[in-house]
């Protein structure tokens, strides 16, 4: 519980502190323009500041690059784009939320990061109805917050490139 | 029980490593029955797996190799001797006890399968009966026994009561192997470090193997008191084989090596970034430490590197069997010649050809080579002669599989290929013996006359290709009717570390595997000679009298160009993929690296463009460009003039969903698709040949009346060509059930594949769909309402 939303300068990695709450209550949260959004803790595996990034030509508009983490080769995705939420992220201002998938990291950009949260004894509530796609779809649940909405990512189905092949017209 | 689990796993990977050798060993004896050594080298195998059977309590393993056991022992004591028939029967005991290992494998317990037949089978023989009623240990055997029985230990005589007393005497002999054959054990060691001693006294020598062999092997009762006469020999024999292999190496898993090797990978950066940085630097001992650290790094990717390598001969040494059944199953004689088993390969490559590999080889054996009658009809030797040859060059692995057959009938081939519209008659005029040859790897296209049992098992020559290309490797093919086939495989050494050179582009750097990379060109306009040209909307270069499309890696990636093509130097990487070569047109050419190929993320793989990426020399992440890629995406693998093959496979992998080929035309500055398979014949006629018939234009055309339509009157937004027209008219000639209709077009551009399961239905009467092809929206015209259309207006207008 030790992060917010402005890190000491100089700190290149902000280590998710773990309280004596059990983990899989813990959620990691960030912002994305105004919205506040968290993933499940343990599926984090970093969060970092800035990393210089490789753009990829030809690649799909939330695919940002690729960055260089430790020797591994991570693609960053702008969470901005891929949840279709106004406005830009400065790509060489953004953090990155690096989480666990199958198909090796990805890390996602966003635009600050928030507290780790424990979620435990809260509610979480469905998503309404009227959210738009294709937040509606990847927002498994929202948790009501003192000062605002937290809406519960998955970060499966947000990292799963499925479906966006096919708008990429490549020939043969 | 874990420590028996352990025992039993490691009882599982040496048997089977054993059998593989069995198999050789004997084809090896087929062709010399009286190599007593292989004889004794096959018997110690079969003998320990039964020890070890008996002592983990698989009975049925056991008494299988029991069986065979005892089969083997006459045969090595010389009482019968091999034959093509006993050599059946033993290699399906080898099959058995294979599958009763795997078995085990798979359930920690022997299945239940009944091997009572071919146990009988192997006693029967053993026996000295054969079911069929053949010469039994009649003059044959005995005349062999005579002749062998000198050279082995144990002697026993030729007749009947002898006979019996030499399987007597067999058994404790083969007790006292036991720990003999275990040698591959390191337990085996002390075993024969305690052995001078006890050699020098031979009755001392007896408990000294005997615990050994309990331990080791199975304590079966005959083993309990050996003979004086045979237990020193143990020691002798022991002494006349070299060490094995088992002593100097050990088992690795290979998990554990993949790891090491993606360590050295990150290492090889890191030391990459220190090289750059200290090269910056002026401290002298930094500098030398940094270097000493370069070379140690060198020769650990080295070592590691070569953990990982493997000769070809342990791919290989499954083949002789493969060779013999297939050749017997054929009715063929066929040997088998490998040569540079010792070439090593990467374990990952060697898996990923050994079935390509075999392919061929079956193929070879099946369909290359003749039956023995033709063969000597063809005054050839009877036996065929198919030869594996590997080894390196260049940093490639160069496998050659060489068959003496009756070679590929080109012409054949190529008729099928055209008959199957794999390629067009015109093209088929153009191509070389070689690349007729080469047809052979296009998908849909069978060879073999009737299919049997042997071909079309597995995978078909296409995927043989397919399957070679993707670890980077190159199929060619040459053969000569009556004369032979030879298929070169080309194979990188190693897939995790390539070399490659780094071009850049936009600022950005871009790597290039050395494999597909043919030349380096510069391009000065300044100079004389003329420069990259235009070939109708096509930048072409003259290299040394052949055309060389140029692609330029600023439109792949879709930047933008910076300035005018023709009036900048052009640095041009010319590669080659796929059967296309052309040039890469690039902001600057750098140097080469070696660099540590890594996988794209899922969400970049789409990209054609791009085979993975690599962390350079400082730290930043920089893409591998994929030849193969960028030319289907240049188009430069569809169009007319491109590789048959890869034509035929784009075709073969567009076919999954709804996908027509589609011609693509301008007609009055408007692009327009066609679907080919509406249309007859392409056609061009000169203005003169246009007449009038009912007030319409008409061309005489096969004895009929071919009634033109100008598609420019049709589609939206089509100029009129009025002033401008052509020399030529560009005619697509459509067949209804009674009339020929030809559509002008200005221009016929091209023919892709468009899938109309995504397209869009059209909104304008006279098209059919919209769809984007080749990354343009493209009307696709629905011709039978172009065609309706006009006759109904010639209706009206009559």
């Amino acid at each position: 519980m030790t992060t917010s939303t402005n890190p000491p300068a100089g700190t290149e990695n902000i280590e998710l502190a773990g309280p004596e709450t059990p983990i899989e209550r813990l959620l990691a949260t960030f912002m994305v323009g105004d919205t506040h959004f968290g993933v499940d803790a343990l599926q984090v595996q970093e969060v970092l500041r800035h990393q210089p990034m490789t753009t990829v030509p030809l690649a799909p508009p939330d695919i940002r690059g690729l960055i260089n983490l430790r020797g591994q080769v991570v693609t960053a995705m702008d969470l901005r784009r891929r949840l279709d939420i106004e406005g830009e992220t400065d790509p060489s201002e953004a953090m990155n939320v690096v989480v666990r998938t199958d198909d090796g990291p990805i890390s996602f950009l966003v635009d600050a990061i928030g507290d780790v949260l424990d979620t435990s004894g809260r509610e979480l509530h469905p998503a309404p109805e009227t959210l738009r796609e294709p937040l509606r779809s990847l927002v498994t649940g929202v948790h009501q917050l003192d000062e605002d909405l937290l809406l519960v990512l998955d970060v499966k189905a947000t990292c799963r490139p499925a479906g966006r092949g096919s708008s990429q017209v490549q020939a043969a | 029980m874990d420590e028996l689990d352990e025992i039993i796993a490691e009882f599982l990977v040496e048997s089977s490593e054993n059998l593989d050798r069995l198999d050789n060993e004997f084809i090896d004896l087929e062709e010399d029955p009286t190599a007593t050594e292989v004889l004794g080298s096959i018997f110690r195998t079969i003998h320990t797996i039964k020890g070890t059977a008996g002592f983990l309590g698989f009975a049925n393993l056991e008494s299988v190799s029991h069986a065979g056991e005892n089969l083997l022992s006459k045969l090595r004591d010389g009482v019968m001797t091999l034959d093509s028939e006993l050599t059946d029967v033993l290699l399906a005991m080898v099959d058995a006890i294979r599958s009763m290992l795997a078995a085990i494998e798979e359930t920690g317990s022997e299945s239940e399968g009944d091997f009572s037949e071919l146990i009988s089978r192997l006693s029967a023989y053993a026996a000295g009966e054969r079911p069929d009623g053949a010469d039994p240990s009649g003059s044959d055997a005995g005349g062999s026994v005579t002749e062998s029985a000198g050279e082995e230990e144990v002697s026993a005589g030729p007749d009947g009561p002898g006979e019996q007393a030499a399987v007597a005497e067999e058994t404790p002999v083969a007790a006292s192997k036991g720990p003999d054959t275990s040698a591959n054990d390191a337990r085996a060691v002390t075993v024969e470090e305690s052995d001078p001693p006890a050699g020098s006294d031979p009755s001392d020598a007896g408990p000294e193997v005997e615990v050994e062999a309990s331990e080791k092997a199975e304590a079966r009762p005959g083993a309990d008191t050996p003979s004086s006469a045979p237990a020193p020999a143990a020691p002798t024999k022991k002494a006349t084989r070299g060490p094995s292999q088992a002593d100097s190496s050990i088992r690795v898993d290979v998990g554990l090596l993949d790891q090491l090797m993606n360590l050295v990978g990150e290492l090889v950066l890191a030391r990459n970034q220190i090289l750059q940085h200290t090269s910056l630097n002026m401290d002298a001992t930094l500098l030398a430490t940094t270097q000493q650290l370069n070379l140690i790094t060198s020769e650990l990717q080295a070592g590691v590197m070569k953990t990982r390598m493997q000769p070809i001969g342990h791919l290989w040494a499954r083949f002789p069997r493969v060779v013999r059944d297939l050749s017997n199953t054929c009715g063929k004689k066929v040997r088998l010649q490998m040569e540079g088993t010792d070439t090593e390969l990467d374990k990952t490559i060697l898996e990923a050809i050994r079935d390509p590999l075999t392919h061929i080889l079956r193929n070879s054996v099946d369909h290359g080579i003749e039956s023995p009658p033709e063969r000597l009809a063809a005054g050839k030797n009877e036996t065929g002669l198919l030869r594996l040859r590997a080894y390196h060059e260049g940093g490639q692995v160069i496998i050659e599989i060489v068959d003496d057959g009756k070679g590929l009938n080109v012409e054949k081939i190529a008729q099928k290929a055209v008959a199957k519209g794999l390629i067009t008659p015109d093209r088929l005029a153009r191509m070389t013996d070689r690349e007729m040859a080469n047809l052979v790897f296009l998908a849909g296209l069978s060879t073999a006359e009737a299919v049997t049992n042997v071909s079309g098992r597995g995978v078909g020559m296409d995927v043989v290709k397919r399957s070679i290309e993707e670890i980077g490797g190159t199929v060619d093919i040459q053969t000569e009717m009556g004369v032979g086939t030879t298929l070169t495989l080309k194979i990188p050494l190693t897939l995790a570390i390539i070399p490659a050179l780094s071009v850049t582009c936009d600022e950005h750097q871009y790597l290039v595997p050395q494999v597909s990379l043919v030349e380096l060109l510069r391009i000065d306009p300044s100079s004389s000679a003329p420069g990259i040209e235009n070939a109708g909307g096509s930048p072409v270069y003259r290299l040394r009298g052949d055309l060389l499309p140029i692609v330029y890696l600023r439109d792949v990636l879709g930047l933008e160009r910076i300035e005018e093509h023709s009036e900048e130097v052009h640095n041009i990487a010319v590669l080659h993929a796929d059967g296309v070569t052309f040039g890469l047109a690039v902001d600057s050419v750098n140097n080469t690296e070696e660099i540590v190929v890594k996988p794209l993320g899922p969400h970049l793989k789409i990209i054609d463009a791009f085979s993975g990426t690599t962390i350079m020399g400082d730290g930043t992440v920089a893409l591998i460009l994929d030849a193969a890629g960028i030319a289907r995406g240049a188009g430069l693998l569809i169009d007319e003039a491109a590789d048959p093959l890869a034509e035929a496979i784009d075709e073969v992998s567009g076919s999954a969903g709804d996908n027509h080929s589609a011609l693509i035309c301008t007609v009055g500055g408007q692009r327009i698709a066609i679907l080919l398979e509406l249309i007859t014949r392409l056609e061009e006629f000169s203005w003169d040949a246009v007449e009038k018939a009912s007030g319409r234009d008409v061309i005489q055309y096969r004895g009929r009346l071919l009634n033109l339509v100008n598609l420019a009157d049709v589609v939206a937004g089509a100029e009129q060509s009025g002033a401008s027209r052509p020399k030529n008219l560009t005619v697509l000639v459509h067949e209804t059930g009674d009339r020929f209709y030809g559509l002008v077009v200005d221009d016929i551009l091209d023919v892709h594949e468009a899938d109309l399961a995504t397209a869009e239905p059209g909104l304008v009467p006279g098209v059919m769909c919209s769809t984007p092809i080749r990354g343009k929206v493209t009307d696709v015209i629905d011709i039978a309402a172009v065609v309706e259309a006009a006759a109904g207006s010639e209706r009206v207008g009559v």
